[in-house]
């Protein structure tokens, strides 16, 4: 799910971007240091939209370096148990298939795949139902439901469901479901 | 549930983020308790609708049958192997002895086996529900199939698991699950007439040596070899040489370049067994292939790419020293596949304590000089001997033409009627009597083999390999003996064979008979006067190669197995060097059979 949230977070400045330029400078930081990053507690840091304050800067002592509190506002996305996600697969063995939502590894294991889909081995391996009209491989589109997910600081993993109405293939990649 | 309805108002408040992780955390046990209910309930629905039988559970059901009795013929095979080790128990009345090992091995084996079955029985009517605990296997510690964290998930002890790293890191499977997976896996498998074959790498496929193992007379010839091939065309310069492509016209030339590869990332010559290429491609159409190494995951992947560039025959089917479950031994644990049809190849015996009956044992790939010194071989290597083993009639030729008739008896009872119960007959059973028919209606007698002070010899590891071959082994002379093995013509034994025209063979022909899989030929295993020496080196044809433009010609003059290795010393020292230290190369080729052969040499005499 996505978040339009507040965070804060000081920054440290070199002193030579001390100019008239210093509050773009501290703004482009900001934004290489958070975007793509994932932190347990929100989940992974899409975009941030505005810089709301930027408070007075302190000077460390001894380097010079300077630390802004920064707020700002971003999109995070933090996937939940029960969450309906559209994904792509990136990977698919016989334990189950791998698939990606934006930055969010999910792992569907065979337990979750509807039993009527079996895995083919293969050059291309995927999970095919009997008359062949369903075929999840790589790069498929499918859509699933998060069982259970592991919050770490620093990473989320999830695990996913196709066993239910609604869920699974919505597109392969030569195109059509 | 919009976190920005948390702190509408108050962009700037300090605990705009706080408020919003006590919103999410709140969010968070509500949701998951709901969705806890609702998996619960869908499950049980689920459930329920699949015991009244879903359409495809009840096409599924006959190859349920089938899978059923592939368990039943598992347990029917090891009745039925320890039935005939007791009629030869009352055939030589010197067998108990030696098959009581076996016995208790396989006892072992069938209790293992039971047991599981019996708590998969126990087990099943929760399992088959699909209700967790017990979970079935982790990623990343969560249960990949409700979805609980591994910490959280009180009530027992967590089981523990299988690592199945290769897979994907983080994979981790319970016994029970890896064993339904194996179940389930084995019917999809049978159904494409397939097996499993586990492939290791080194001496197997390929032979390895590092850069600063390689002396610079060595590296001299191979870098001579290695930009030969690479400038002869672009296709060879990523050492994949396209299968088949070797006609009969160039086959020491054309596989040279498909075979060595220098991998300055890992510091490492490598030299693929000729007929790898076509050796995985013939095979992956009968087998389901994964590579098994002792080595390390950069090195077996590395290996893995050479072999297989496109990664159809392996996938991610590539087994480490990592991902094993001991460190010194192999196990089929990590392997998802059911015993009953693995066929592995190695070139050690010794690392598959508990797959015996699996293992197809291969003759030792020693291409560079440090692999030879590397198991003590003294003799020389096939890069200082500028041969090579040949493509046609080489040990993976050998191999694969067993490999085609062992799936085709294992395959040709499924083609039998559908009446029958048992569709498909277990691996293990097929390799043992394929085995048996290498040395079959040879009447064996051996002539100072063992020492006369040995009690026992009906236990000797030589005894049983040729027991194993299918030969009928006796000490004593009897007018219906075939071969009279023996290490010098001067015994009474040796003399009879040679007035009576029976054959006069060297323990290695055993040996050779063993990876060969066929009656070997006689006449290159003769027994030299006074010199209890292996007539041989290697088993396996090979053939020259030759780096001389002039001489190009004749490099697909091959030779009898083996049968110039001397003439190709062209230093007379070399040979007798050979020949002195090449005692001691059996020791290690067949380190089971040679040891005590040695003391007889000694205490014989």
């Amino acid at each position: 799910m996505f978040f339009h949230i507040y965070l804060e977070r000081n920054m440290q400045l070199h002193p030579r971007h001390f100019g008239p330029h210093l509050r773009d400078k501290l703004i482009s930081k900001l934004i290489q240091d958070v975007e793509g990053t994932c932190s347990g507690r929100h989940g992974f840091v899409v975009a941030v939209t505005a810089v709301e304050t930027i408070g007075q800067g302190l000077i460390r002592d001894g380097t010079g370096y300077v630390t802004f509190p920064m707020k700002y506002q971003c999109v995070v996305f933090r996937p939940f148990k029960g969450e309906i996600l559209e994904s792509v697969v990136t990977m698919v063995n016989k334990m189950g298939f791998f698939a990606e939502a934006g930055p969010v590894q999910i792992f569907v294991s065979n337990h979750l795949i509807p039993d009527d889909m079996v895995f083919q081995s293969g050059d291309v391996p995927s999970y095919e139902t009997s008359d062949g009209s369903v075929r999840i491989q790589k790069d498929s589109e499918v859509r699933l439901k998060i069982v259970g997910t592991r919050v770490d600081a620093t990473e989320i993993f999830c695990i996913g469901t196709i066993k239910d109405d609604f869920l699974g293939l919505i597109g392969n990649p030569g195109g059509g479901a | 549930m919009s976190p920005g309805s948390s702190n509408p108002s108050s962009p700037g408040a300090s605990s705009a983020s706080d408020d919003f992780a006590a919103l999410l955390d709140e969010e968070l046990q509500g949701s998951s308790q709901e969705v806890g209910i609702d998996i619960g309930d869908g499950e049980v629905a689920r459930e329920e609708f699949e015991q009244e039988g879903t359409p495809e559970e009840d096409e599924d059901r006959d190859e349920m049958v089938v899978s059923n009795d592939e368990e039943v013929a598992v347990d029917q095979v090891g009745e039925d192997l320890s039935d005939e080790v007791g009629g030869e128990n009352v055939g030589g009345s010197g067998k108990i002895d030696g098959s009581k090992e076996d016995d208790t091995g396989m006892e072992e084996y069938e209790s293992r086996k039971r047991k599981r079955v019996e708590e998969d029985d126990m087990q099943e009517s929760e399992n088959a529900k699909g209700i967790c605990p017990p979970h079935p296997g982790f990623m990343w510690g969560v249960c990949i199939r409700c979805g609980e964290n591994r910490q959280t998930s009180n009530t027992q002890p967590a089981e523990v698991g299988v690592a199945l790293r290769y897979i994907h890191e983080g994979l981790e499977l319970t016994e029970r699950e890896a064993a339904r997976m194996r179940h389930d896996e084995l019917k999809h498998v049978l159904a494409r007439k397939k097996l499993y074959l586990v492939l290791d790498l080194d001496h197997t496929l390929l032979n390895s040596a590092r850069f600063m193992e390689v002396p610079p007379d060595e590296e001299a010839y191979l870098v001579a070899c290695y930009w030969k091939a690479r400038s002869s065309g672009p296709e060879e310069a990523t050492g994949y040489n396209v299968g088949g492509s070797a006609g009969p016209s160039g086959i020491g030339e054309s596989e040279y370049k498909g075979g060595l590869n220098r991998l300055n990332h890992l510091q490492l010559w490598t030299k693929l067994r000729p007929f790898a290429h076509e050796f995985l491609e013939a095979a992956s159409k009968m087998f389901e292939m994964y590579v098994y190494t002792m080595g390390e995951r950069t090195y077996a992947v590395a290996m893995a790419r050479l072999l297989d560039p496109t990664g159809r025959y392996f996938g991610d089917r590539v087994i480490s020293q990592g991902d094993s479950t001991r460190r010194t031994t192999k196990d089929l644990d990590v392997v998802l596949g059911a015993e009953s049809a693995v066929v592995i190849l190695d070139d050690t015996e010794g690392v598959w304590p508990k797959h015996r009956p699996n293992l197809m044992l291969m003759e030792r790939y020693h291409f560079f000089r440090s692999s030879c010194r590397q198991f003590g071989l003294k003799s020389l290597s096939l890069t200082d001997k500028r041969k090579d083993e040949s493509t046609e009639e080489g040990t993976l030729a050998n191999t694969l033409n067993s490999l085609r008739s062992l799936h085709h008896t294992v395959f040709s009872e499924t083609a039998e009627p559908v009446g029958s119960k048992r569709k498909v007959e277990d691996v293990r059973k097929v390799l043992q009597t394929l085995k048996k028919n290498t040395l079959k209606g040879c009447r064996i007698v051996f002539s100072r083999i063992f020492p006369t002070a040995m009690r026992d010899m009906e236990r000797h590891p030589f005894w049983r390999l040729t027991e194993e071959l299918g030969a009928k082994c006796s000490n004593t002379l009897h007018p219906g003996a075939t071969h009279i093995v023996a290490l010098d013509r001067g015994t009474d034994k040796a003399r009879w064979a040679k007035k009576h025209g029976k054959y006069l063979v060297h323990p290695t022909w055993v040996e050779a008979a063993q990876y060969l899989w066929r009656r070997p030929r006689e006449e290159d295993f003769p027994v030299a006067e006074n010199n209890p020496e292996p007539p041989l080196t290697t088993y396996a044809k090979t053939v020259e190669v030759l780096m001389d433009e002039v001489s190009r010609s004749s490099a697909v003059d091959t030779e009898a197995v083996g049968g110039g290795s001397s003439a190709d010393c062209r230093n007379p020292s070399e040979v007798l060097g050979e020949s002195t230290k090449s005692k001691e190369m059996t020791v290690f080729d067949t380190a089971k059979a040679s040891s005590p052969i040695d003391k007889t040499a000694d205490s014989v005499a």
